[in-house]
């Protein structure tokens, strides 16, 4: 890698410790509001743990395709680096829609994110780290054509970043939203 | 088809309306200008799509003086409303339309005139100091400034349409609920705010990656001058901050426009969590703006005493002390929202311990001076300025940070005086006077010295005028944003006024002496090191050169993103999404396009 | 950046994962007594740190990166630790704080001022 590249992957290193901070902004006002459901439903009885170690497994199985993705393109294998991609693509579109399915299905039992401040948290922290998920998937659509254009640069190592930064993401959320949820803490 | 935007919008009453005719006459005016001149083609080619760090840098100065005017404005018809309503008079404004002014002002001072004002002399400097051509990102670069003129546009565009937030420069909610402000008034402020910040942090991260890796070989960081220390500090508070900001004021668009309960009087959302969250942004973008201040006037100072800095290890262990410090401050902008004594007691001290490294620097500059050979240029003016003024500040600031002497204080006018002190004799002395030190750098010729000794005398007198009185009102018992007033407070209310009205009379000359400095340009070439000044941006030619490069996207990313904000705020969402859909695919073009820059 | 390395942190990853969510459907299958209510916690939180230190070190390779990364990373962790930290104690101070001020509301005292 020359310089220039190494500045990306620096600079979109501090990018991503940036984003740490507005997930830690979430995080807290999550964990205020959390008690705050005013009557509703709590989080112990709302979640489902089946539902939320699936897309877990997931979400962990395509950060691990998405490292092959990295090494097969540095040792310049076109194909098996696609392959990768494109299951990775698949896992991630899998996990977007798994929490599509959950937002959908908690709205339609009338515990949307306008019922009370746990669900509006809720529903942003969540949200939010899936919007990022699908804004990797729209990049990772575009690095897929430069792989194929052969003009893929460290582009695809930045989008595994951003993807691993995703992963370790959802592990607090894991932990503190469903988990600790699921203790009726 | 068009969300809530309908005629009603471009109706206002007649003091507004003077506000709407005179920002469509304006730009009228600037676009007829530019037709006759034809200068059209030029302004495209040399300024709105370069790359150069340099040429973006004026342009950023450029906004925030015409915001600054904009600023002013808003300023002068407070004091004046304030100055006139005694008595029977009720003053020229409307209490609603009063409202809009106070936070317009607030905003823009901070966000649109000191915010642009410092990247515009980090754009500058910063790459010349440390030898670099241009930034690490200079497309990113040029996005970023677009994206803040965006948030400019979208202000002064509730001007003309619709109106603006008329809650304080931070919306605190209930108050900027959408129960509480029906309009699109705080809409125009989260969009703005939304739409600059994102330009903010890109700023901050291209900065940051250009000073970490882009300095000449032989300058580690223990030479780098102070000003880029301090502007490395200020690009970590950024990086750190701002995304709070923008998640904050998600929250609050969302409580506003999906029906969400994160600051809502019901359904459990909790008021107090957005001032918790706004002033964990809050108190570092004070010190993102100091910072670079204090950088500027560590390179004045040894160079108008003739001397070398003084302590310069200990400038850069302060500088660091204060990025750590800031972060944890802010419950000093809410002691009295009722934490305990042990909360309030934490971040009192905290608060007071971070008065130590800025001392660390007053001290610094004294003894470069002392002994030194002294010249009073006008930058110097400017520092000698911001020194009294600044520990004024800086004196009421430590004592604000006892909670105690707080609850007296607290949203009174003291506090007002107080950050004035810091922003207009810290921040704003600093950013003069390192325009008054560089324009010689950047354009090639003297600025008018006469008139900028003038400029700063007004400035400083009418300082002195504008806000010592605001002090007293303070202890008095008088809070800000008053609509009426108790006629006890009136005669000091006056001398503010005439404060105000001095401080009008410093920023003609100070326009006086850009017309005359421009006019007689021939006569006052600057060479290439006119301060003898001893950094590397005075071993370059002075204009420096500038790189010829240049990208269309800044501008269309910017074009995209004002649609994008407009319709948020009007909630047309077919034309939000092509705003945005708009940007992803510049930007998505632009990747497959080959680049030496990024 | 080998494949060694994603592998060792794939399945370690894995293997955390499995032992939190086994743990919990433990607890909630024994009726919150075993494990311990109170033990569950500071384990999910262990449990949580220590994926994150492997998927730094095996997916993000930190422990091979530049000191800058690092010095970035130490950074954005204590902003992280300050700002959910210090929201947690400034807003569980206030509402106790504000659940004592209604107390005293109440108070004949107060009434009469």
């Amino acid at each position: 890698m020359n310089t220039h590249n190494n500045n990306t992957t620096f600079g979109f290193w501090v990018y991503l410790m940036s984003d740490c901070v507005l997930f830690a902004a979430l995080f807290a006002t999550y964990a205020v509001l959390q008690t705050q459901t005013f009557g509703g439903p709590g989080a112990s009885e709302l979640f489902d743990l089946n539902f939320v170690l699936t897309e877990t497994l997931i979400l962990l199985t395509s950060s691990f395709t998405v490292g092959l993705a990295t090494i097969f393109s540095l040792e310049h294998k076109k194909r098996a680096t696609l392959v990768a991609l494109a299951t990775t693509f698949i896992l991630g579109l899998s996990f977007v829609g798994m929490e599509v399915f959950e937002f959908t299905h908690l709205i339609a039992e009338g515990s949307g994110p306008s019922a009370n401040a746990f669900l509006s948290s809720f529903f942003v922290l969540v949200g939010t780290h899936g919007a990022h998920v699908t804004a990797g998937l729209i990049w990772m659509f575009v690095v897929m054509l430069h792989v194929m254009r052969g003009s893929v640069g460290n582009k695809l190592y930045t989008l595994s970043l951003f993807w691993h930064f995703l992963d370790i993401v959802w592990i607090f959320i894991f932990t503190f939203v469903y988990l600790f949820g699921a203790l009726a803490l | 088809m068009l969300g809530k935007l309908d005629l009603s919008a471009f109706i206002h009453g007649p003091i507004e309306t003077v506000a709407q005719l005179s920002v469509v006459f304006g730009v009228v005016v600037v676009v007829g200008l530019l037709s006759y001149y034809k200068a059209w083609g030029w302004l495209w080619r040399e300024y709105l799509t370069s790359l150069d760090a340099k040429k973006i840098g004026i342009m950023y100065i450029a906004l925030s003086f015409v915001m600054l005017a904009r600023g002013a404005v808003d300023a002068f018809m407070m004091r004046t409303q304030q100055a006139i309503e005694v008595g029977a008079n009720s003053g020229f404004l409307s209490p609603d339309h009063y409202a809009q002014v106070f936070t317009a002002h607030g905003v823009i001072m901070i966000f649109f005139v000191a915010m642009p004002f410092m990247f515009g002399l980090i754009n500058l400097i910063v790459p010349l100091q440390i030898g670099a051509k241009d930034v690490a990102y200079p497309f990113l670069n040029s996005m970023s400034f677009w994206l803040t003129v965006v948030g400019a546009v979208l202000i002064n565009l509730s001007l003309v349409v619709g109106e603006f937030a008329a809650t304080g420069w931070l919306a605190y909610p209930p108050l900027s609920e959408l129960q509480f402000s029906p309009g699109v008034g705080v809409d125009y402020y989260i969009w703005a705010l939304q739409i600059a910040g994102v330009g903010t942090l890109i700023s901050g991260i291209n900065f940051l990656v250009t000073i970490t890796t882009m300095r000449l070989k032989d300058m580690s960081w223990m030479k780098m001058p102070i000003f880029v220390w301090t502007v490395f500090g200020a690009m970590i508070l950024v990086i750190f901050a701002f995304p709070i900001l923008t998640g904050t004021l998600g929250l609050l668009s969302l409580d506003r426009i999906a029906g969400f309960h994160f600051f809502t009087t019901d359904l459990g959302g909790s008021a107090m969590m957005y001032v918790n969250l706004i002033w964990a942004w809050g108190h570092p973008e004070v010190y993102i703006l100091i910072l670079p201040a204090f950088g500027i006037f560590s390179e004045i100072v040894p160079t108008f005493s003739q001397k070398r800095l003084f302590g310069y290890t200990s400038m850069v262990v302060a500088t660091l002390a204060i990025v750590f410090l800031s972060f944890i401050v802010w419950v000093h902008h809410f002691f009295t929202m009722g934490a305990g004594a042990d909360v309030n007691a934490f971040f009192g001290i905290m608060t007071m311990a971070i008065a130590i490294p800025t001392g660390v620097k007053v001290f610094n500059w004294l003894f470069t001076m002392f002994r030194g050979r002294i010249l009073f240029k006008t930058p110097m003016l400017w520092f000698m300025g911001f020194l009294t003024t600044f520990v004024l500040g800086g004196a009421t600031g430590v004592l604000l940070a006892v909670p105690g002497a707080d609850f007296q204080l607290h949203n009174s006018l003291f506090l007002v005086a107080h950050f004035h002190n810091m922003i207009i004799g810290g921040v704003l002395f600093g950013f003069f006077a390192g325009f008054v030190y560089w324009f010689p750098k950047i354009f090639g010729f003297m600025l008018n010295e006469r008139l900028g000794v003038y400029a700063f005398w007004c400035w400083i007198v009418g300082f002195v005028l504008a806000f010592i009185p605001l002090y007293i009102l303070g202890l008095m018992g008088m809070t800000r944003r008053l609509y009426e007033v108790s006629p006890q407070f009136h005669p000091l209310l006056v001398v503010a006024g005439v404060g105000a009205a001095v401080i009008a009379l410093g920023m003609f000359f100070q326009v006086l002496q850009l017309v005359v400095s421009i006019w007689q340009r021939k006569e006052n070439p600057a060479g290439d090191n006119p301060w003898n000044g001893t950094h590397l941006e005075w071993q370059t030619s002075s204009p420096p050169p500038f790189d010829p490069e240049r990208s269309n996207d800044g501008v269309m990313v910017g074009i995209l993103a004002g649609l994008f904000g407009f319709a948020m705020i009007w909630q047309i969402w077919w034309l939000a999404v092509i705003g945005l859909v708009g940007v992803l695919a510049v930007l998505i073009a632009r990747s497959f396009q080959h680049h030496e820059h990024s | 950046m080998t494949i060694k390395n994603y592998i060792i942190g794939f399945v370690s990853s894995l293997a955390i994962t499995s032992v939190a969510f086994g743990l919990m459907f433990k607890h909630l299958a024994s009726g919150h007594v075993w494990p311990a209510h109170d033990a569950m916690v500071p384990i999910l939180v262990v449990l949580a740190l220590l994926q994150l230190i492997v998927q730094l070190v095996c997916f993000l390779h930190l422990n091979k990166a530049e000191v800058r990364n690092w010095l970035t990373f130490g950074f954005a962790l204590f902003i992280v630790v300050v700002v959910v930290g210090g929201t947690l104690w400034i807003m569980n101070n206030l509402q106790q704080s504000h659940a004592e001020s209604d107390h005293d509301h109440v108070t004949p005292q107060t009434l009469d001022d």
